[in-house]
């Protein structure tokens, strides 16, 4: 081990024996301040909460309209099919009537 | 007036059901967690406090996320080690934000750290208390140096006499990881001291 390598581990080991005086009380307001900012960030929570509610809503109430629009469609399909069919009989019969 | 805080976990006080009362917005759950963690919080701010960072500004900080991530604590590992991560996190961002490292000169240094210097340099001999608060005082100088994961790594393994595993359970790094950061950061160390010393030798 070099010189300096001894030196700066004694350095090191004096410097672990003065470790910093162990702090149990916070000081005054700390608690305050951290519990206000708990209680600040509850409410955000709320509002977050509040708006993802709306959000789901919103993408329920848009995958009704979009199911709504494709069974109007579809009924509205097989009816221009249904009124084709019934005017295509009409021809047939009238034809086919002496 | 606040009740009384102890540093070491007390028997009666159950972690497990105070996290579930906080995640329920029980104030009265905050409270006592936060009288509970202050003391483990606040040791490690001031054991890695940025030079231009008021301890107390940082303790907040660390709270503030601690409550803010409450819920995304699994209970896989122990409240404490999640908490110390976030303090030793917090604190590393904060000293890696601080840019400025500046050079510790034999001429920064006071009468008391002066003297504790040449006691450490003349032999084995154990150094007197005040001594000892002022080699705490160059090693905190020269720690300012490095960069804050040898800062950090440095200050658990030799400051706070702690071992390879305890490391590994604040920080989350792996041990072949711990130990060559500490290697490293010992030889980075090294130069920073060489340097102070041959000022010595010149004045």
């Amino acid at each position: 081990m070099k010189p300096t390598d001894q030196t700066l581990q004694r350095l090191l080991q004096a410097a672990a024996k003065a470790a910093p005086k162990a702090v149990d009380v916070p000081p005054l307001g700390l608690e305050t301040r951290v519990l206000a900012n708990w209680r600040a960030g509850s409410r955000d929570d709320e509002s977050v909460s509040v708006f993802a509610f709306f959000r789901r809503a919103a993408v329920g109430a848009g995958l009704v309209l979009v199911l709504s629009a494709a069974w109007s469609l579809t009924q509205t399909g097989s009816g221009a099919i249904g009124d084709e069919g019934a005017v295509l009989d009409y021809d047939i019969q009238t034809s086919l009537t002496p | 007036m606040l009740a009384p805080v102890s540093v070491m976990p007390e028997p009666s006080f159950d972690v497990a059901a105070c996290v579930e009362r906080v995640r329920q917005r029980d104030e009265d759950a905050a409270r006592a967690l936060f009288r509970h963690l202050y003391p483990l919080v606040a040791r490690l701010v001031r054991s890695h406090l940025p030079r231009r960072t008021s301890p107390e500004d940082l303790v907040q900080t660390v709270f503030m996320k601690v409550f803010a991530n409450l819920d995304r604590f699994s209970g896989a590992v122990p409240l404490e080690h999640w908490v110390s991560r976030i303090a030793i996190n917090t604190c590393l961002n904060q000293v890696a934000a601080e840019k400025a490292r500046p050079e510790l000169r034999w001429a920064d240094l006071s009468e008391e750290q002066t003297e504790a210097l040449e006691a450490v340099t003349a032999g084995p001999e154990e150094l007197e208390p005040l001594h000892n608060l002022a080699a705490r005082e160059i090693v905190e100088k020269l720690l300012e140096q490095l960069a804050p994961t040898d800062r950090l790594v440095l200050t658990l393994l030799h400051l706070e006499g702690r071992t390879v595993a305890e490391v590994r359970q604040i920080t989350g790094w792996n041990v072949p990881v711990i130990k060559v950061r500490a290697f490293r950061a010992r030889r980075k160390l090294r130069k920073h001291f060489e340097k102070l010393m041959a000022e010595k030798g010149r004045n």
